[in-house]
């Protein structure tokens, strides 16, 4: 017998609902976090161990993403499957760790049976639950409350709510944790390399490098004042000094106009190429940012000439531009919090 | 009994078996006790649908719940219906009901149940719980919103819901454990957001379907579980996730949604008269006495005869 067909509105109500449901489950923990949360985040600082998330089922599933987001965000964190600790994987566990465990109903045998010998062992436990009075809750060292009023599935067939709210507590941990650790932008870029900083990392020079009338450029008899004139234009601190057919000879940048300044009588129509930097470092412009960055690094230097295979000139890099300008200011004028 | 924290889970909602005579049959009821009572948290007596509480007078519910404290034994929580006409008559009923609890004190949990819309306004509702708390000393009471039934009342009541704001301020009374909740499910998330400062505050689901759909985690009131408690106490198991790990037979989950769409089906049959279309079945397996009921539903026993075969094909 072919099922009845529901309609559209009859669809997007139920979705509705359940979305709803979702939601106020989330609203509902902003009431419930309190001094146990506190502690939590205090044990974890403490700890010099990882945290090691564990969980059975779909709580596991939530236990594999909360781990995932304490290590992208600085928090050293695993996760241990509840049956394979059983048979043997609790090995891995060291007094020095903290274990946040998840059960909604605190009443998961295998979650159970590891809980007392990790207390043995002296390692913290907290852990997620949605019943206070449960067994789990009554072995751990602290309890969060991540219960719900209301499932959004039928006859529980999979936690919904639920496993929304400790997914949406987990986030609140990792957080919480991130302000706790001052966890700078130097930790995201090299805990994600895949993630939007690390993908800027992994962009060819070509894509980023100021090209045409952008670039700071001078020949080689271009009086010191000339000079200083076209870096005051491009506003890059530099300029690249380069022959005729672009050819670059040198580089001269804010630090040789103040070593001109410190002499007692300097001559600004003297050539350029009397006091700029010969040979300066260059680049192809098929080279990565991240290359770039580890030559600039390793000479430290902030600024690159990108040439071709006959040394023209074809642009150049600031470390500005490999890192994103509206990130980082380095300048003074915007310091890094 | 301050704080006395009230039951998670199913609550049956019992159907009172009664004689030809209206009568109290009180074997039957022992016999109704003893099928339902190791499958459910708590028991409901006098209920408006199920057990027709409003055809019982005081005296009447007062033998109902002796005899249901004697036969559970303290082995269950009972909760009871004292809602009658108007405030003098539903003072006195509690009165009664409460010298009954005051004697079974030290073994039995004994929560009464009110639905204040069928005899009083929103205003000065949180007075009216005072005055019912002094009343009866330590007495527990858990609300009842249901539209349905005040919408059945010959008064003209301006609200047929308790107001949000309204129940935000009982359920910061200690006396007040809990409501059994009719009504839509945004009315439901309101209520929910209302309590949230008392966290063992419950908001039962009243309405089965509802349970069915998108469980409370208080749990339900069931009248179903008259006939089919095992089936009820098994969703109730999976969906306030009582049992931590999922079974490991692989068609749980499948056995879950067909028994949760066969006690749908069940329902279907006795929602429009619950006392007599339930009763009919018993009376037709023999646990009580007579199909009586104050409620005439000339085919209750036609589907009551549905509901056996089903039963017969589906032994729970």
């Amino acid at each position: 017998m072919a099922k009845p067909k529901r309609s559209g509105r009859e669809i997007l109500g139920q979705a509705r609902q359940v979305l709803t449901i979702e939601a106020e489950s989330i609203l509902a923990l902003v009431d419930k976090v309190g001094p146990s949360f506190v502690r939590a985040i205090e044990m974890i600082l403490k700890s010099k161990g990882r945290v090691i998330l564990t969980g059975m089922g779909k709580s596991g599933l939530i236990a594999r993403k909360i781990a995932a987001t304490l290590n992208s965000t600085g928090t050293p964190a695993l996760f241990l499957h509840p049956a394979e600790a059983i048979h043997g994987d609790l090995g891995m566990v060291t007094h020095d760790d903290i274990v946040l465990a998840i059960s909604n109903s605190g009443q998961t045998n295998e979650i159970n049976m590891i809980l007392p010998i990790l207390k043995q062992m002296g390692t913290g436990v907290i852990g997620f639950t949605g019943r206070l009075d449960s067994s789990m809750a009554a072995l751990c060292d602290e309890v969060i409350d991540v219960g719900v009023d209301r499932e959004a599935c039928p006859m529980g067939l999979a936690p919904t709510a639920s496993t929304t709210a400790a997914l949406a507590m987990g986030d609140a941990l990792a957080v919480v944790l991130i302000n706790q650790h001052r966890f700078s932008q130097d930790d995201f870029r090299r805990f994600h390399p895949g993630g939007s900083l690390g993908e800027r990392l992994s962009v060819k020079l070509r894509e980023i490098m100021l090209t045409g009338d952008r670039i700071p450029i001078v020949t080689l008899d271009t009086p010191i004042a000339e000079a200083i004139r076209e870096m005051n234009v491009k506003d890059l601190g530099a300029t690249l000094v380069v022959r005729e057919d672009r050819t670059l000879e040198g580089i001269f940048t804010d630090g040789d106009i103040r070593r001109i300044l410190l002499n007692n009588h300097p001559d600004l129509a003297r050539p350029i190429s009397s006091v700029m930097t010969p040979s300066p470092k260059t680049v192809d412009e098929d080279q990565t940012t991240l290359e770039a960055l580890g030559l600039m690094e390793l000479y430290e230097i902030t600024h690159l000439a990108v040439v071709d295979r006959r040394h023209h000139v074809v642009g150049i890099v600031h470390l500005h531009d490999l890192l994103g300008r509206e990130e980082f200011k380095i300048n003074g004028k915007h310091p890094l919090p | 009994m301050e704080n006395i924290h009230s039951p998670k889970g199913l609550l049956t909602d019992l159907v009172t078996p009664m004689q030809d005579d209206g009568s109290l049959d009180s074997r039957g009821l022992g016999r109704l006790l003893d099928r339902v009572a190791g499958n459910c948290q708590a028991v409901l007596l006098a209920s408006p649908r199920a057990g027709e509480g409003g055809f019982l007078d005081p005296d009447a519910r007062a033998r109902l719940l002796e005899d249901a404290l004697l036969v559970l034994r303290g082995r269950k929580p009972v909760l009871i219906w004292f809602t009658n006409e108007d405030e003098d008559r539903t003072r006195q009923t509690l009165a009664i009901l409460n010298r009954l609890r005051k004697r079974h004190a030290a073994e039995h949990a004994v929560f009464f149940v009110d639905a204040p819309l069928y005899y009083h306004s929103n205003r000065g509702l949180a007075s009216l719980y005072q005055e019912y708390r002094e009343l009866t000393g330590d007495g527990m009471f858990l609300l009842h919103n249901d539209p349905v039934l005040v919408g059945s009342t010959a008064k003209r009541l301006k609200r047929s819901n308790i107001r949000t704001a309204i129940l935000k301020e009982l359920s910061s009374l200690p006396h007040l454990a809990g409501l059994i909740f009719h009504g839509s499910l945004d009315r439901a998330g309101d209520y929910q957001k209302a309590v949230r400062a008392h966290p063992d505050f419950r908001i039962y689901d009243g309405d089965e379907e509802h349970f069915l759909d998108f469980p409370s985690m208080s749990g339900v009131v069931s009248c179903g579980a008259n006939l089919l408690s095992s089936g009820w106490q098994t969703i109730m198991q999976s969906s306030l996730h009582l049992e931590g790990s999922s079974k490991n037979y692989p068609d749980f989950l499948r056995q879950i949604w067909d028994l949760g769409n066969f006690l749908r089906l069940v329902k279907k049959r006795y929602d429009a008269s619950p006392a007599a279309v339930i009763k009919a079945v018993l009376a037709k397996e023999g646990v009580i006495e007579s199909p009586f009921s104050h409620v005439p539903c000339p085919s209750a026993e036609a589907l009551a005869g549905e509901i056996a075969a089903m039963m017969k094909d589906r032994p729970l």
